[in-house]
Order: structure tokens, then C-alpha cells, then sequence
């Protein structure tokens, strides 16, 4: 025997055996599939088919070749070609057996070893056991399966009776009631019930039984089979539990969640999302999401849900659904099973979103719009949040300002901060939540700003500061202002008292100088007595003078302004200031060439530059230069609203600029204040400079003066432009005061002060005139109603009682329509009188009697047709 | 476990091949299973003893491959009347005695010796296999 033979075999069998399990040809549906040509068609057969041929043709054509033992007897070719009745009704035989069974006689022997396999490593697991009941013997014997399952030994043997016990106590009815119909009545049981083991361990078991007939067709024995089911009970325990647990999972997490599976169905909703759409669960489940919301068709929503499942991966978007009225953020995962789809609504998410926007832009204009600072300080973290008011007002770049509260610290003015500082900390220690400060604060160009701070404190539970707000209002320009309103209502109250007492001053000074000069004349002889009557009109004089500037300053002086060349005026003045600064001073005049002509009082005028060159001088003991320039100037509205009296528009700027000890700002402050003097006792009256001021404001023009100490001192007067051309000034003679020597006319003298009234009675009695005196208006008008005689009225404008003295001229020319008035006064009136057909002058006081004696000429002489001289009068509400 | 199923068919059908191959080299017999399977109850002795180790082989052959699952996924056929899967039973057995040959036999082996017998067996079985089927399937309704 051949030594290969068996071993040949056994390697034989093994690969034809595991060929035919791999090749399929143990199942039967592919060797169905295969015959069922009409059918769907499964290629499997033929593929094994053709695999083995591949093989085999080429194996035995080389084997007859090579003439392999047994090989003829194979290729024994009568036997090949013999095709007869048996061997093709045996193949159809066969053909039709192999269709139904669908197994050939090789997948069957194979597939021994698959069921052997099945039965041999599978159903222990599955613990099924055997068992036969004999009804005869009321015993029931059980396979060492059966018996094991109930905790009993192997062949272990219990009665019929014993057997229902072993069932859980509520089953045993469930199992007697069958097995009785089992016997009784032949029918066959399947049940699932709990047996209790002798351990006492609850088993859950499937209990099948069927009834064996004997030939007589009764029941003698039950035979069944058992099967221990706790393993699938548990699994299906624990997949109830998963799902139970994983059910309450969904339900639980707030948002609202549903699945949809691969056919676009409801499969699950949690109770959130039925919440959110309104609808139940029950009514949705199964349903196709495209029905149940058809209003979702052509939306994002159906875009999304598709794409994510055509696409397979998650898609995330926020869309408004319009029949629920809600915007919803929406997250949908595809998987295998279908969608699961995540939402949540967040309409009032969205809208106080929106409404902080709003209110964010709201508070963004607002703070850009105010031209105050808004600060938010952040106590803890200590930074501070500027709005653009920090750049705007105090010229700091906030993207380089330090972002902690040093930023505002720092740039406090340091004579100011530890105030500042301490306030703060006491407002915010005290509890309290209102906190302002004023205080000197640096801008960027290191210029200082007054500031009113003001901030309010937030606080939290406990009571801790937490947070400041505040605003910061630039008040230096508001301050300045309020400084020299005060400065000037100041200067006001001081040239009510001062004009006061120099109206006073005039009427004694009236006095003192008229009997002086008289006194010079009457002591023509004694030389001696003649000089010291000389002095005392010289000292009278120049208390008139004194008097003169007092007024004015408050601004109650009577002006005359014309229309004048003011650079002519400086030049005809040139020789005079030369001679009054002295060698030691360079004195120069500089200027444009056409400067337009000033509306202006000529002799104040001179009388101010005069007095600025005088300043000037003396502010210069060593010697210096000196400068009068003259020349156009504009102020503009920015000036004028920083300067209350200025209005805008052109003036003539008439300049004296000095290199001497300049003025700190302390001096500077109070320059136009009178009898304010930096020169000693006795070198200067202190009228100079509020004399000017008051002169030029009267003019409606306006004063500056710059000064740095050490360098020097430039006082500009800006008087406003004349409308018309200069007039040329005519030198106005006085003319020689003697009396008319022709009839003597006949004076109503109207005089309150007695003192004066007596002096002036004497006066025009020495020129030669008849005087009737009067106290007060009353008394006047019934010496006019009295008689018709007089030629003169000569009254003061300002008189106590009731008739000031307009109106007394208006009841003299009502009573006497050709009387001519003249007036004097010390003491302006402040209002403007009309023009009109009758003869009113002026006459100043105080004045000399050559003056007094010109104007009663010339009033007398001229008669009642000459016009008006207006009255000028000082600015109103300065 | 492969990608295709018809590479399970012809991974197969190579180990069926060369099976039968190898019993012809080694052994100069036919690889038929009907003919070696009653061989086991009619012959005696040796030619006993190498078709039973060749049956026991085939046994352990699949058995190997199905416990290491190297069979692409079986489904179970459905409900079929366990007396038409007898009668089947019956016919093959009864058919391949009668035809001398099955699958293996006659479509394997035969057909690859180019033996017009075989040919005209395998031709035959096959088509009325289909004709069953068809009956069966289309006409009867049963799977």
C-alpha cells in the first residue's frame, strides 16, 4: 500500500471539506440562489465551480500524462462518452432532490461538522435541558441539564407534584392549569415562568411541553424540554434598564431633542422639545417631520437637516420658525440610525442681545456726543475707561494713557491732589455714593483746566465699592468768565462810590477854584497874597483834574467821540511823549500805513496814551525802548465770548509796548483796579490805568494788557471804527469871555447845592449878569410861571426832588418855547436826549469862569436855532 | 471577512480544485463525495478505511473553517416544510446512486477529464435543479 495514501486523504478531505464551507456551499440560499435562474441570481456556485476547475483541468491533463497510478482507468473513454437512460434520470433525480433540499451530499457532510460545531459549543450556553414525565409513575425524569437547572443533583428524579413546586409560588397555578391541559386535553405548552432552586435562587426558565399518545391515543407520558433563560432575561432586563436610564437622560437635559430616523420619521422626542413645538409626542411619533411641519419645507431647517445627512457630518444654525413665533439654535448630528436633532429657543436670548446693543450704541453716541469726560472706574482691578471727551477736552491719546486710575491721579494739579484724594477715599469709606471735587487738572500741553468732578459709587451686597462713574466738566473757561464778571461788577461798584464822591468833589472844588480866581484878580496889587491865590487855583485845578479821571473811570464822564486819525493824532503827540519819557527811554512809533480812523474822544484819547507812556516809563527806571504802534485789528466771536463786553468786528488798535519789569499775574489781575499802584506812596495817584480802562470801555472799545515779568508790558486799546471819515480837527478857541456889555441878561440860576448856588450867583453876577436863583425844579418853574423875563435857564441835570432837570427845561419850554437851557453837570445821566428844535448845552463842570463866561455868550448870543449837541453817553450795562 | 462574496466562492472552489487534484495524484481516485460515501458502506477494508478518514477529513475541513468563521455571513432559510427538505434528502441520495455522481463528482471531476457522460449528468442535474427552484419558488411561493 501506498504510504501516501491515507495521509493523502486526510489532506484531501480537510481542504474539500473547509473549501466547500468557505466557498458558501453549505448555505443553502446561495446554491438556491444560484439555480434560481429566474429569480435574483446568485453567482456564488459558479465561482466555486470555476475555482475548482481552474484546478483541476491542467491537474489531470498533466496526470494522464504523466500517466498517474489509476489514471487510464479514469480516462477510460468508452466509459466517457456512454450516455444512457440511467445516468440521466439519476441526474434528474438528483437535480430535483439538490432544488428542494438544497443541500448536495458533500455541503451535507460538511455541514455535519457546522451543526456538530453549533451543537457541541453552543448549546451549553443556552443550558437546555430534557425531561419526560411518566403519568403512570408520577415521576419525571430529567437530563443532568434539567437537573441542574433546578440545583439537583444529576438524575435526580422528583414526582410530578414535587415538580410544580419548584416553580416560583405565583407561577405554580399558571403551570399546573397547563400541564393539566397538556394531559387532559393533548395540548402543548411553552411558558416562561421563575423556578425557585434549592438554593433558594430565583431562575427564570422557559418550560416546553408536549404529550406523548400511546396507540390508543392517550396521554401517558408529558416530554418537554428547559431552558435556563436568566442570562436572557437579564440581558433584556439591562437593555431596559439602559434604555429606560437613557430615555431619562433625553427627557432630563433642558434642551429639546428629537430623532428622526432614515426615513425623515419621528422616533423620539423628549418632553422639552414638545414643549418648544407645541405638540405631544404620541401625535409626532412616526410621523414624517415634513408632514407634521410642513411649514418647515423650503426653510434652513429643511436645508440643514438634509445636508447633514447627505453630507454625514453635524450642522449647527440659529433660524426663526414663523408659525411658532421663535428664533431656535439648532444642532443636528446624522448617524446610522437617522438625525438627532438639538434645539433650544432663544427669542429672549436674541432680544436682549438686541436690546443691550441698542443700548450699548445709545450709550457709545452719547458719550461720544457730550463734550463732558465720562469715566468708569473699576475699583477692584483699578482701571478706568475714558470716553473720547479725554482727547477732545484735554488732548490725551487713549490709546496711550495707562489703563489704572494713575492715568487720572497723576494729572491732578499737585497743590490740589491730596484734597482731591481724600475726599474721594472719605466718600468711599463713609459708605456715602455721591462724590464731587473741583480741582485743577493737567491737560496734555501741560496747560491747566479746571475741573468739576463728579462721580457716583456702586456698591455690592456687602457693601463693597465696586465700581465708580463719573463726569468731568471743563468749567476754566466758565470760572474765567464768572472771575471777570466779578472783577468788573467789582470795578463798577468801586466807580459808583468813586463817581459818587467825585461829583461831590467837583461841586466844592467848583467853588474853591471860582474864589481863587477871583481872589487873583481882586489881590491883582499885593503880589504876595495875588501868588498864594495863584497856588490855591493851581491846587484846585489839578483837583479837577483828579476828579475828572475819577469820573472817568466810572465811566461817568461826558465824551465826545469823533471820528479820528489816530495814527495823526500819536504823531502830533510825538515831540510831547518824547519830552515826557526822557533821554534814557528809546521812544518809537511803528504802525500800518492806513489805519482806519477810530470813533473816539480826541483829548481822552491823549490823555490815556499819555498816561500808558507814563506807565510805561516808570516801568523802566534804567531806560528801555518803547513803542506806540497803531494799526487795524479784528476780534473775533471766540474773543468776544471770552471777553463779556467785547462785541466782534473791526477796531483800531492803538498799542504801547514797553521791555521793562513786566507785571506777575497777582499784579495783573488787579492792573485797572483804582488807587492800585505798585509805585510808592506818593509817586503815583494809582488812577492812571483804570482811568484808561474806563475811557476806552465807555468808547465801546476794549483793553488788553499782556505782561511777563521781566520782559515787558503791551497795553492795546481797541477802540471801535468811525463810520465816516476824520474830521479834521479844528482847534475850537476858546473864545474871550466878556460879558456883553449890551443888555444884561437875565439868568434863572437852578442850583440844590446851597454852597454852590451862592458861588455860582457871584460868578455870574461878576460877569455882568442878572441872576434869580432857584433850589430845586418846583421852585423854578413857578419863577417862570411868575414871569417871562428871562433869558437863560442855567440848570444842574442832576437835582433831588421830583423834577430832575430835563424836566424842568421841557416845563420851561412849554412855558416859555424860546427859552434857551443850559446845563451843567458833574454827573452824567445816562440817558440819551432826543434831538429836538431847542437850545440845549452843556457845560462841565468844573469850569472855569472863563469857560462858564464863553458858554452864556455863546449860548446867549446864538440863540434859540442852533442844534443839538447830542448827549454822548457812557455804555450801557458795562 | 473578504470584501466580495465571490471571493469567498472562488477561494473556495481553488481548495476544492486543488483538493480534488491532490486525491488524484496522491490517491488516482475521484473526488466524488457520493461515490466515496457509499463506497464506505459497500466496500471493505482499506478501501474502507481511506474513504471513511477521507469522509472524517471532510468533516474536520468544515467544521475548521466554520468554527474560525471564514465563511462569508450565512442567513438562515427561512420556514420550509420539513417534508420537502426530506424528500430532497431522499432524492439526492436515491438520484446520485442511480446517476453515479453529484457536484463533485460529475461537475468537478468529470467535467475537468472533458467526459461527456459528466457533462451531459451535470448539464441535466443543473437544469432541473432550476426547473425545481423555479417551481418552488415562482409558482409554489415558498422561499
Amino acid at each position: 500500500m501506498n504510504r501516501l495514501v491515507l495521509p493523502g486523504a486526510v489532506l484531501s478531505g480537510l481542504l474539500f471539506g473547509a473549501g466547500l464551507v468557505i466557498g458558501g456551499m453549505t448555505d443553502p440560499l446561495k446554491v438556491l440562489g444560484f439555480l434560481d435562474v429566474t429569480g435574483s441570481w446568485n453567482p456564488t456556485l459558479a465561482f466555486v465551480m470555476g475555482g475548482a476547475l481552474l484546478v483541476t483541468f491542467p491537474a489531470f491533463a498533466l496526470a494522464k500524462r504523466r500517466q498517474r497510478p489509476l489514471a487510464d482507468l479514469r480516462f477510460h473513454l468508452p466509459e466517457m462518452i456512454r450516455i444512457d437512460r440511467r445516468l440521466l434520470a439519476g441526474a434528474a433525480l438528483f437535480g430535483i432532490g439538490w432544488g428542494l433540499a438544497g443541500y448536495g451530499p458533500g455541503p451535507a457532510i460538511a455541514g455535519l461538522g457546522l451543526m456538530w460545531h453549533e451543537l457541541v459549543w453552543l448549546l451549553p450556553a443556552y443550558a437546555v435541558g430534557t425531561w419526560l414525565a411518566d403519568l403512570e409513575t408520577g415521576k419525571v425524569l430529567g437530563s443532568d441539564a434539567t437537573a441542574t437547572i433546578h440545583g439537583e443533583p444529576p438524575g435526580h428524579s422528583p414526582t410530578i407534584t414535587d415538580g410544580i413546586q419548584y416553580y416560583a409560588p405565583e407561577y405554580r397555578t399558571q403551570i399546573s392549569n397547563v400541564f393539566d391541559d397538556c394531559v387532559n386535553h393533548g395540548l402543548a405548552y411553552d411558558e416562561i415562568l421563575q423556578i425557585v432552586t434549592t438554593a433558594g435562587k430565583r431562575v427564570w426558565v422557559r418550560a416546553i411541553g408536549e404529550p406523548v399518545h400511546d396507540e390508543a391515543g392517550k396521554v401517558r407520558t408529558v416530554r418537554g424540554a428547559f431552558q435556563d433563560i436568566s442570562e436572557l432575561v437579564k440581558a433584556k432586563e439591562e437593555s431596559q434598564r439602559l434604555s429606560e436610564r437613557l430615555r431619562d437622560t433625553l427627557e432630563s437635559i433642558s434642551d429639546a431633542f428629537f430623532l428622526l430616523d432614515t426615513h425623515w420619521r419621528f422616533a423620539f422626542l423628549n418632553r422639552s422639545a414638545e414643549r418648544l413645538l407645541n405638540r405631544s409626542a404620541p401625535e409626532l411619533l412616526g410621523r414624517l417631520i415634513w408632514d407634521a411641519f410642513a411649514e418647515s419645507v423650503g426653510t434652513p431647517f429643511e436645508t440643514e437637516y438634509r445636508r447633514a445627512v447627505e453630507e454625514q457630518r453635524s450642522v449647527s444654525f440659529q433660524a426663526y420658525y414663523p408659525p411658532l413665533e421663535a428664533w431656535f439654535d439648532v444642532n443636528a448630528d446624522p448617524s446610522a440610525e437617522g438625525l438627532a436633532v438639538y434645539f433650544r429657543d432663544i427669542t429672549a436670548q436674541l432680544e436682549q442681545r438686541r436690546q443691550l446693543t441698542v443700548s450699548e450704541e445709545r450709550f457709545r453716541i452719547i458719550s461720544q456726543a457730550t463734550a463732558d469726560v465720562i469715566w468708569d472706574w473699576d475699583i477692584a482691578a483699578d482701571t478706568i475707561w475714558w470716553n473720547e471727551g479725554m482727547r477732545t477736552l484735554f488732548g490725551y491719546d487713549l490709546d496711550v494713557v495707562s489703563p489704572d486710575s494713575s492715568s487720572w491721579v497723576d494729572r491732578i494739579h499737585p497743590a490740589d491732589r491730596d484734597r482731591v484724594l481724600k475726599s474721594l477715599r472719605a466718600v468711599i469709606i463713609s459708605g456715602e455714593n455721591d462724590w464731587s471735587a473741583e480741582y485743577r487738572f493737567l491737560r496734555h500741553d501741560d496747560s491747566v483746566a479746571l475741573v468739576t468732578d463728579r462721580g457716583f459709587v456702586m456698591r455690592d451686597d456687602t457693601g463693597w465699592a465696586t465700581r465708580m462713574l463719573g463726569s468731568m466738566v471743563d468749567v476754566t473757561q466758565q470760572r474765567g468768565l464768572e472771575e471777570q464778571l466779578r472783577q468788573s461788577q467789582r470795578l463798577d461798584v468801586v466807580g459808583q462810590l468813586t463817581g459818587g464822591i467825585a461829583h461831590d468833589f467837583n461841586n466844592l472844588l467848583t467853588v474853591i477854584l471860582g474864589n481863587a480866581e477871583m481872589l487873583s484878580l481882586r489881590l491883582a496889587n499885593d503880589a504876595a497874597l495875588q501868588k498864594l491865590a495863584d497856588e490855591t487855583r493851581s491846587a484846585a485845578e489839578r483837583g479837577a483834574e483828579l476828579t475828572s479821571r475819577l469820573l472817568a473811570f466810572s465811566k461817568r464822564h461826558t465824551l465826545k467821540p469823533r471820528a479820528t486819525d489816530v495814527k495823526r493824532l500819536i504823531d502830533d503827540m510825538h515831540s510831547l511823549l518824547q519830552r515826557t519819557l526822557g533821554e534814557q527811554i528809546e521812544f518809537s512809533v511803528a504802525g500800518e500805513a492806513a489805519v482806519r480812523p477810530a470813533l473816539v474822544d480826541k483829548t481822552l484819547l491823549e490823555s490815556a496814551v499819555l498816561n500808558l507812556c507814563i506807565n510805561a516809563r516808570d516801568a523802566m527806571p534804567t531806560g528801555g525802548h518803547l513803542v506806540v504802534e497803531a494799526k487795524n485789528a479784528h476780534l473775533d466771536a471766540t474773543y468776544a465770548t471770552r471777553h463779556t463786553e467785547v462785541e466782534p468786528g473791526n477796531y483800531v488798535a492803538v498799542s504801547v509796548t514797553d521791555d521793562g519789569s513786566g507785571m506777575d499775574d497777582a499784579t495783573l489781575a488787579r492792573v485797572f483796579e483804582p488807587f492800585f499802584t505798585t509805585k510808592e506812596v506818593g509817586k503815583g495817584s494809582g488812577l492812571g490805568l483804570s482811568m484808561v480802562y474806563g475811557f476806552v470801555t465807555q468808547s465801546r472799545g476794549h483793553v488788553r494788557v499782556v505782561s511777563e515779568p521781566g520782559s515787558g508790558t503791551t497795553v492795546t486799546m481797541y477802540l471801535p471804527v468811525a463810520a465816516g471819515e476824520a474830521a479834521d480837527e479844528a482847534v475850537i478857541a476858546e473864545e474871550d469871555a466878556t460879558p456883553s456889555s449890551a443888555a444884561t441878561a437875565k439868568i434863572l440860576l437852578v442850583e440844590d447845592d446851597d454852597l454852590v448856588r451862592s458861588h455860582v450867583e457871584a460868578q455870574l453876577a461878576g460877569l455882568g449878569y442878572r441872576v434869580v436863583s432857584a433850589r430845586n425844579g418846583a421852585e423854578a418853574l413857578q419863577e417862570l410861571q411868575r414871569t417871562d423875563d428871562f433869558d437863560l435857564l442855567f440848570t444842574d441835570i442832576v437835582m433831588p426832588g421830583e423834577i430832575c432837570g430835563r424836566q424842568l427845561a421841557e416845563g420851561a419850554r412849554a412855558l416859555h418855547p424860546d427859552l434857551p437851557v443850559l446845563f451843567t453837570s458833574g454827573y452824567t445821566e445816562h440817558q440819551v436826549v432826543k434831538r429836538d428844535a431847542s437850545n440845549i448845552q452843556l457845560l462841565e463842570k468844573p469850569y472855569r469862569r472863563q469857560a462858564l463866561a464863553a458858554k452864556l455868550h455863546a449860548v446867549l448870543s446864538h440863540g434859540p436855532a442852533k442844534p443839538l449837541e447830542q448827549l454822548q453817553q457812557g455804555p450801557t450795562g458795562s | 471577512m473578504l470584501d466580495t462574496e465571490w471571493l469567498y466562492g472562488l477561494a473556495g472552489g481553488l481548495m476544492i480544485g486543488t483538493a480534488a487534484a491532490l486525491l488524484f495524484w496522491v490517491n488516482g481516485r475521484i473526488a466524488g463525495v457520493s461515490g466515496i460515501l457509499s463506497g464506505v458502506f459497500t466496500q471493505r477494508s482499506l478501501e474502507r478505511v481511506w474513504r471513511m478518514t477521507w469522509i472524517g477529513a471532510l468533516v474536520v475541513g468544515g467544521l475548521v473553517a466554520s468554527a474560525l468563521a471564514l465563511h462569508s455571513p450565512f442567513t438562515p432559510r427561512e420556514a420550509f416544510p420539513a417534508w420537502a427538505l426530506v424528500l430532497g434528502g431522499l432524492l439526492v441520495g436515491f438520484g446520485t446512486r442511480l446517476g453515479s455522481g453529484c457536484t463533485s463528482g460529475h461537475g468537478v471531476c468529470g467535467i475537468a477529464r472533458l467526459s461527456w457522460r459528466s457533462i451531459a449528468a451535470t448539464v441535466t442535474f443543473m437544469a432541473s435543479g432550476a426547473v425545481t427552484v423555479f417551481v418552488v419558488r415562482h409558482v409554489g411561493g415558498v422561499a
